[in-house]
């Protein structure tokens, strides 16, 4: 999960890129459909100057520097870890701080989601995603559970959660994955 | 008849120091005391990590900070929860040791969520 800042700048970057390709492309038709005031040969005089320059291999150099620490930023700003572990709690103040770890709560509000008849497991973290707090829970139903009982409760699990951290800035996302095969009861004979 | 001897003034009589475990114990016991607070822990768990509540204090002179962690029964509001452990811990180990708490930080260590009733041996 990233931050808004860095997906942002993705797409702005896949924006420039895609303009740059399709400029390039527009160009490239043009010329070879001769019409363009070049002609058929491309001088490049001017640029074999450039290359041929006691200054060029320095700048190349720097530019490279540059564009690699850019591209190592990027890529680090990929890698950020998403989860919080600590969620403050209102009433803290001078008198002491309130705090709970976050992943325990989720993990009970994921214990609770699969405490259902047709869940098979659920497990649950909570994540900043794009600046924004959000209790992920993450459940395996069975492929024959009702999901009319299953989301009402995931409503409920979700409003308790409120209920527990009484912080209106949390989220909560219930995602359901069908387990592949029916874990059949055991039949007594 | 002997003669009646009078003490010195309690400050010359010698001093009275509070440590730090002391009020560690204190407050673990009374967050214990707190409706809602459950030692979660057990077995492997509470080998590694110890038992909850747990605290820790800083006693200085006659002042004292306190941390207490503790356990949580789902679905418990835990802003409620810790501020009654804040107000009960400060207020048991002032009223048990005389020292005054200047601040009680209490952190929610687990939550659990338990519908099945704790087994019972007949």
């Amino acid at each position: 999960m990233t931050s808004r800042r860095t997906l942002f700048v993705d797409r702005v970057a896949t924006l420039l890129l895609s303009l740059l390709l399709l400029a390039g492309g527009a160009a490239a038709a043009y010329w070879w459909s001769g019409r363009s005031p070049f002609g058929d040969r491309l001088d490049l005089a001017v640029v074999r100057d450039a290359v041929e320059a006691a200054w060029f291999p320095w700048v190349a150099a720097l530019v490279g520097i540059v564009l690699a620490l850019l591209g190592l930023r990027w890529i680090l700003a990929h890698l950020g870890r998403p989860t919080v572990s600590r969620l403050h709690l209102s009433g803290s103040g001078s008198g002491g701080r309130l705090d709970v770890n976050a992943g325990q709560v989720a993990g009970a509000a994921a214990d609770a989601l699969a405490d259902t008849i047709g869940v098979r497991s659920a497990r649950g973290t909570v994540v900043r995603d794009r600046g924004q707090l959000v209790a992920r829970l993450t459940a395996t139903i069975e492929p024959d559970a009702d999901l009319g009982v299953v989301a009402r409760q995931a409503d409920l699990v979700s409003a308790q959660l409120r209920e527990v951290l009484d912080r209106d800035d949390v989220r909560c996302s219930v995602e359901l994955r069908v387990a592949a095969r029916s874990r059949g009861l055991v039949r007594a004979h | 008849m002997a003669e009646v001897e009078t003490l010195p003034a309690p400050e010359e009589r010698g001093r009275t120091v509070i440590a730090d475990r002391v009020v560690e114990r204190i407050a673990s016991a009374a967050a214990g005391e707190v409706e809602s607070t459950v030692d979660s822990r057990g077995g492997f768990g509470r080998l590694v990590r110890g038992r909850l509540p747990s605290a820790e204090a800083v006693v200085a002179g006659r002042t004292s900070r306190i941390s207490v962690e503790v356990g949580a029964v789902w679905p418990a509001s835990l802003s409620q929860l810790t501020a009654r452990v804040r107000d009960h811990v400060g207020e048991r180990v002032h009223t048990l040791t005389g020292v005054e708490v200047t601040a009680v930080d209490v952190t929610v260590a687990d939550v659990v969520h338990s519908t099945a009733p704790s087994r019972r041996v007949l």
